[in-house]
């Protein structure tokens, strides 16, 4: 089955906001609400059979405080689920022993929920749900959340997580984050924006905003810290940036090329590439003691360093055999292993956390594709259809790769399934959208 | 050399540049210019740059003088899918930036490099950087001083085409000369 969702949930639809010099300014400061049009997720292709879950409207939340909406939104973008219709539901219970569960199950809903938010003391908000699986009756889930009033949404987000998980047994990814960058041509002029926004798209911020290329924006394991290139001094420099405070500053300045930062599961070191030396070649730099360690040495180009999850090797992007393969490097013997055979074009890996599956962009009858590639049996699967795919990054539950593509001339990003089974788009408003980055959980 | 004769090949220097500079916007016809340039040249029998300026290479072959503003040079060279090696029809016209680099020691050039879009934007990055440094090196084997030369990559960060054909990627895999 296909399943096509034309439109998004109203609150999902895209906004436009004036942009002003205010918001210029801000952005300057690395922190910006105004001006952007946010990402809208739209589903192009689900699992076979949805698990049926019905989120009763709960009390006390109404409009942009609407939990079950959001929740139901967030269930449905993964195509793992459908949401029964509101007005298909036969009753709204907010308690418990209202569930009727017969009646759910006459509307074909495996799991149903419900909830009530209620405002408590110092602006903050309550919401307390209970998850039921219709076919046994059991409870599954009974909590109570509580939140800032003014960020629903936030808490709408945790208890899309909690359900994913009673239901799945993997934990949700809706509370994470991501990182993108975008471009866009006004009277000839260039224009380069970092963002950050929610996973689904909503309450995009900007973080950077240059005249010059912005570049390989990438998630300190921490959900707090950034890294990234930009081009603002008219040279390439690797920068460090809070996403929180907005703090910022620049770790590289060296001559030639300061790309593809990439954070140590510790969080403490960056590999990075330099061609200070004369060519692309990987470094270490430990930015607590800016100790710098050269870790790659050959002629050719080598590039796209990414830590495995166990942190002591990286995989590694080199002509070195005469065309673009990922290889692995041990940073202890620094002994390096070429791991993609499949193909003339395979470049920007990145490893799964479970350390089982490397994804990456592969050219295959000329197009670009996301592919996978089991590390252990070696067998490659293609996971995108489109022909400019790029910049994989793997969600942080493993279950989704989320990378960018291009249609109808512009950029765009785009997401599918690690079995390849569930996609969707984000189609941008405007401008180029290109390089996210997904953050750790939260 | 005479005078005379560098004044006939600096003239015919200037008219070949003139009309290869017609397309110097980085349209697909820049190709065509620089080859025209190139026949012309031979056509011309003028010797060679390197001869002409007493210490270069002679292999090149081609024709001209020794250019006396960056404004007479052709500012943009292209290159093949994922290769650095500069295309034969354009070493006459990288041959001319170091006559006037050498003849000039005090201007300084960057060379941006440039790719398509294809494939990831880190190796492009890298590849850039690789097409920008075998101008540079080029250069320095004709005997212009380090000095004068910087070298920046823009991997595919700055199309000069923004389509998505291989006519634009053509355009867009390039080095550019900036004074």
């Amino acid at each position: 089955m296909t399943c096509l969702l034309s439109s998004a949930p109203a609150a999902l639809r895209r906004r436009w906001r004036p942009f002003g010099l205010l918001a210029l300014l801000l952005s300057l400061l690395g922190w910006s609400r105004l001006g952007v049009a946010n990402l809208t997720i739209e589903i192009t292709s689900g699992v076979d059979n949805p698990i049926k879950v019905a989120i009763v409207p709960f009390r006390g939340a109404e409009g942009v405080d609407d939990v079950a909406g959001i929740v139901s939104g967030d269930l449905e973008r993964t195509g793992q689920f459908s949401a029964i219709a509101r007005n298909n539901m036969l009753s709204t219970p907010h308690e418990e022993q209202e569930v009727v569960m017969r009646d759910w199950r006459l509307l074909g809903a495996d799991y149903v929920a419900i909830g009530q938010l209620q405002r408590t003391a110092n602006g903050q908000s309550e919401v307390r749900y209970l998850l039921f699986n219709t076919a046994t009756g059991a409870r599954l889930l009974a909590e109570t959340l509580t939140g800032r009033s003014d960020q629903t949404r936030a808490l709408a987000h945790r208890v899309s997580d909690r359900i994913y998980e009673a239901i799945t047994g993997i934990p949700g990814i809706f509370s994470t984050q991501m990182i993108y960058i975008t471009e866009s041509r006004s009277a000839g002029a260039m224009r380069y924006r970092l963002f950050l926004a929610d996973a689904d798209g909503e309450r995009p911020q900007v973080l950077l905003d240059s005249r010059e290329p912005i570049l390989s924006p990438a998630w300190a394991p921490d959900g707090e810290r950034i890294a990234y290139v930009s081009f603002e001094t008219g040279r390439p420099a690797i920068y460090v940036q809070n996403v929180r405070s907005g703090q910022r500053e620049q770790v590289t300045n060296f001559s030639g090329l300061n790309s593809a930062p990439d954070w140590s599961p510790d969080g403490r070191r960056l590999a990075l590439v330099l061609s200070k030396d004369g060519d692309p070649e990987i470094y270490i730099l430990d930015l607590a003691t800016r100790n710098l360690k050269r870790v790659t040495s050959h002629f050719a180009i080598d590039t796209e360093p990414r830590w495995l999850p166990d942190g002591e090797s990286l995989i590694f992007t080199s002509n070195r055999g005469g065309k673009p393969q990922i290889y692995q490097l041990d940073l202890d013997s620094l002994a390096v292993k070429r791991v993609t055979y499949e193909g003339d074009y395979n470049a920007r890996g990145t490893v799964t956390a479970d350390g089982r599956t490397l994804v990456f962009v592969h050219r295959s009858g000329g197009n670009f594709h996301i592919a996978a590639q089991d590390l252990k049996r070696g067998n490659v699967r293609i996971l995108s259809d489109t022909r400019l795919d790029e910049s994989p990054s793997v969600s942080p539950n493993g279950t989704m790769v989320l990378y960018a593509t291009e249609t109808r001339g512009q950029g765009i990003l785009a997401a599918v399934s690690i079995d390849g089974r569930v996609r969707f788009r984000i189609p941008a408003t405007e401008g180029d959208v290109r390089e996210p980055a997904w953050s750790p959980l939260r | 050399m005479s005078l005379s004769r560098l004044l006939t090949l600096a003239l015919l220097m200037v008219s070949l540049v003139g009309l290869a500079g017609c397309s110097s916007k980085g349209d697909i016809d820049e190709t065509a210019a620089g080859g025209a340039a190139a026949g012309m040249g031979g056509q011309g029998g003028a010797s060679s740059y390197g001869a002409g300026a007493g210490g270069g290479i002679g292999a090149h072959g081609g024709s001209g003088g020794i250019p006396s503003s960056p404004a007479e040079l052709v500012k943009v060279i292209y290159f093949d899918f994922d290769q650095d090696a500069i295309r034969d029809e354009y070493r006459e016209q990288v041959v001319a930036h170091a006559l006037y680099l050498k003849n000039n020691p005090q201007a300084s050039l960057t060379i941006e490099g440039h790719c398509d879009e294809r494939g990831t934007r880190e190796y492009n990055l890298a590849l850039g950087e690789r097409r920008a440094k075998a101008v540079r090196n080029f250069l320095l084997l004709e005997g212009v001083a380090s000095n004068q030369i910087e070298v920046v990559s823009y991997g595919e960060e700055r199309a000069e085409n923004p389509e998505h054909s291989e006519e634009a990627w053509s355009q867009n895999r390039r080095a550019q000369f900036r004074y």
